[in-house]
């Protein structure tokens, strides 16, 4: 195990995207401590490092200004026990990051495999897709056990994304496949530009204007994708013992043969 | 032929059953009651007790409560047997198309985990017109194709597997009747018997046949020398007690599971002893020359 606990509060961000475990695998003590940090810093000038035995990686974060963490990574585990700055877990494509605290905007942006779990609630644009790019989440799975701002699932090809609590404006926009479950409260116009993406509810959303509305409907598929989500959650979907949702087909707006499905 | 051996009355044949290689593949269909998921099964697996004329040999493998099934609902596993993968694969999706698509509430999940895949959602999923949508839960592809009757859940592909058809039993008798009641009772203990099934109507067949025919044309015929009613000719295999000969035939994933299946059949069939009018048992070979696959009777004995 290697333990990097953050000993200063920066004026500025850091960029913690090179501490994987991949990469710090196999150094000792002094060559972890002598990296470099984007921001010019070592890493033993940021954090206090600590080594034991085992792969997993540990951030112990003071603030929200430890960037990247995580990000790119393939295989291995980090842990971060407090808050994860923005960009936590982009572009990852395998392994598990799991953040104890709160995470910022971005986290899991472009990500195409592991898991990504964050306990408490995540910023704006998470699963989205990188910067000038199409695509976002194009597979693994995101678990976000508070709520998550805006656009989470923003252009989703593939893959699972959860979020416990309320979601922000524009969930699961333009998304073009895979599976976005939220349990709470959804912001405004979601699902909009959907393609043929899942958006999954318990709740309700006050409007959805650019979908078909197709009534209550037995869904067999739910007998599968239920037992899965509780499993990734770790905790149960509303009760539909008689998988039947209201389903609505959309989004017109782009011709897309996406669903919003709301528990019945 | 050399000396049979005799148990609770009934001979035993020292010869063998001669089968060849085929490849196997397993679904699993689900259904809202095991009524209407085995209406789907007899369908799918109609029109299939021999390759000579369905393209394939299926059956229905086990019946399967809700704990068993992929989705909780009752159902049932099925095997089908081609003698190619070609083969296999169409018949599959023409079978699956036809039948278990059709059928009303019904729902198709694969039922092997190895092997080559084999295309069921991934062709049957064009039904949909467009409006057909994948959806990958635990790292397996669905395809849910919308119904008149609402959604159609078929996995993407099945797996199959290099298997083994045509082991088989011949039942002599003193008649029809007794044969045909003592092969329901193997056939019940046989079709306990995992990863086989018993292609033909009732699991049995009571016209055996043999390779070639005096018409150019066919490549099989009806097989003489076991035909009571030719027991007159110099080249039959019966003796004069002989009055019917049923065949069960047995189709498995390896060969160890058909040897099992018909170990079963002999224990079932000498169960019931000479009293059943069951008097000897044989099995259908053609010299050992066509078919890699030898069951010795005689080490099938329980």
């Amino acid at each position: 195990m290697i333990v990097l606990t953050q000993k200063l509060t920066l004026p500025h961000r850091i960029d913690a995207g090179a501490l994987v475990p991949a990469a710090l695998a196999g150094l000792s003590l002094a060559q972890i401590e002598a990296l470099s940090l984007k921001t010019g810093l070592k890493v033993g000038d940021v954090f206090t490092v600590a080594k034991s035995d085992g792969d997993v990686v540990v951030f112990r974060t003071q603030d929200q200004a430890v960037d990247c963490i995580g990000e790119g990574m393939g295989e291995g585990e980090i842990r971060v026990e407090g808050p994860a700055g923005r960009y936590a877990g982009r572009s990852m494509s395998g392994g598990t990051l799991h953040i104890v605290g709160d995470a910022g905007d971005g986290a899991g942006q472009g990500k195409s495999g592991g898991l990504l779990v964050v306990a408490g609630k995540a910023g704006d644009f998470v699963g989205s897709a990188l910067p000038g790019r199409t695509s976002g989440v194009s597979g693994g799975v995101i678990l976000i056990k508070g709520s998550v701002g805006q656009r989470f699932g923003d252009r989703m090809r593939k893959g699972v994304m959860i979020a416990l609590g309320d979601a922000g404006d524009f969930c699961a926009a333009r998304a073009v496949a895979g599976t976005i479950w939220v349990r709470g409260r959804l912001g405004q116009a979601p699902a909009q530009g959907l393609k043929r993406a899942t958006l999954l509810l318990e709740h309700a959303p006050d409007a959805l204007p650019t979908f078909q509305d197709c009534g209550v409907v037995e869904m067999p598929v739910l007998r599968l994708l239920l037992p899965s989500l509780d499993r990734l959650a770790g905790t149960r979907v509303a009760d539909s013992s008689d998988y039947r949702a209201h389903r609505h087909l959309g989004c017109i707006g782009v011709d897309g043969r996406g669903e919003v499905l709301v528990l019945a | 032929m050399s000396a049979p051996k005799i148990i609770n009355g009934i001979s035993i044949d020292e010869t063998f059953a001669e089968a060849f290689p085929m490849v196997g593949a397993r679904i699993i269909v689900t259904a809202r009651t095991e009524r209407w998921a085995m209406n789907a099964g007899l369908a799918f697996t109609g029109f299939a007790t021999s390759v000579i004329g369905c393209g394939c040999e299926a059956g229905i493998e086990k019946v399967l409560s809700g704990a068993e099934t992929p989705d909780g609902r009752p159902g049932l596993s099925i095997l089908l047997f081609a003698m190619g993968d070609d083969a296999l694969k169409g018949q599959l999706t023409n079978r699956l198309g036809q039948t278990i698509l059709t059928c009303p509430s019904t729902a198709c999940f694969s039922g092997l985990t190895t092997g080559k895949k084999a295309a069921l959602g991934n062709m049957i999923r064009y039904f949909g017109d467009g409006y057909q949508l994948s959806k990958v839960i635990d790292g397996q592809r669905f395809w849910r194709i919308p119904v008149m009757e609402g959604e159609f859940l078929v996995a993407d592909f099945t797996h199959y597997q290099p298997a083994v058809g045509g082991g088989n039993l011949l039942i002599l008798a003193d008649d029809g009747e007794k044969a045909l009641f003592a092969c329901e009772k193997a056939v019940d203990a046989m079709r306990k018997v995992p990863n086989c099934v018993l292609p033909f109507p009732g699991g049995v067949v009571r016209s055996g046949s043999k390779v070639g025919s005096k018409y150019k044309a066919l490549f099989a015929s009806s097989n003489d020398a076991f035909c009571p009613t030719l027991k007159g000719l110099a080249h039959t295999q019966l003796s004069p007690e002989t009055g019917s000969v049923l065949e069960i035939v047995i189709d498995g994933l390896s060969f160890e599971d058909v040897a099992a299946c018909m170990k079963e059949g002999i224990r079932a069939l000498t169960d019931g002893g000479r009293a059943s009018g069951v008097h000897r048992i044989s099995a259908g070979n053609y010299g050992g020359n066509l078919g890699p696959f030898h069951f010795k009777l005689h080490e099938l004995l329980p």
